[in-house]
């Protein structure tokens, strides 16, 4: 029974010893893997969405943001949108739909080794700025938005 | 939810890696039906690409990303041959992982 428990100690302790430096190279690059921030998600103004993601810090808008989505979707269910960026040092991008019911739409941390272009698809409710945010390394806020006509909106109505 | 993501990854002569998903996934909105009681939202909330056990990019999903959501983006100082997992996980706790190769 002793000889039992040890060795289970044991092997457990191997495993404490094989999984820890895995798990801390795996969170290394991109320095704080961002936990999906539910307060966020769940807001339904742009503001609280800032509030919630960037307090305190302002936004400016810049030409250094190309945010690309058709002028008129006639499917809102399915926007296509594409945020490119001539800046350096890109930490996150982050892309807000001002009159969905939930603002936030989505969020990508970059780390030195991806770069945007990011592209996606996402759903308009009705017609309506779509904004994205880049967020570089010295802790700016650099946006840029774009007015999508939906004809058939994409959340049920 | 095997087999959820159909990946390429095309490396580009300034050494640029091109990486396209389409995820199966059926991003359901929270919604009412016809008695008024909530049906639950079931989405992606993150999805996650490494190379060489790198995280390098994530992700992370609202309700608002569209049913079998399609996402792009450019790796960096990755190679012809190399691999990159995709992962991602769900509101409801599912998740699916996968390798794309470089070509």
């Amino acid at each position: 029974m002793q000889t039992h428990r040890r060795s289970v100690l044991r092997a457990l302790a191997g495993l404490l010893f094989v999984r820890l430096p895995a798990s801390l190279a795996l969170l290394a690059p991109l320095r704080a893997l961002a936990a999906w921030p539910k307060a966020a998600f769940d807001a339904s103004s742009s503001a609280d969405v800032l509030d919630q993601l960037f307090k305190g810090k302002t936004v400016q808008s810049s030409d250094a943001v190309q945010l690309e989505a058709p002028d008129i979707a006639e499917n809102g269910s399915v926007v296509p949108v594409t945020v490119q960026t001539s800046l350096k040092g890109v930490k996150t991008v982050t892309v807000l739909a001002e009159q969905n019911p939930r603002v936030l739409v989505a969020q990508y941390s970059l780390s030195a080794r991806s770069a945007a272009p990011v592209s996606f698809r996402l759903r308009l409710g009705k017609t309506q700025d779509v904004v994205a945010i880049v967020e570089t390394e010295d802790g700016k806020l650099h946006k840029a938005s774009k007015n999508v006509k939906v004809s058939l909106g994409g959340c049920g109505g | 939810m095997a087999n959820s993501i159909r990946g390429r990854a095309e490396i580009n002569a300034d050494g640029v890696t091109h990486i396209r998903l389409l995820i199966n996934h059926p991003m359901a909105l929270e919604r009412r039906d016809a008695g008024g009681q909530v049906i639950a939202a079931h989405f992606i909330e993150e999805i996650k690409a490494s190379h060489n056990n790198e995280v390098v990019f994530q992700g992370l999903w609202g309700q608002a990303v569209s049913q079998n959501p399609y996402l792009s983006f450019q790796l960096l100082g990755a190679k012809k041959g190399d691999r990159v997992t995709i992962g991602w996980r769900d509101n409801k706790g599912e998740s699916d992982n996968a390798e794309v190769t470089i070509s």
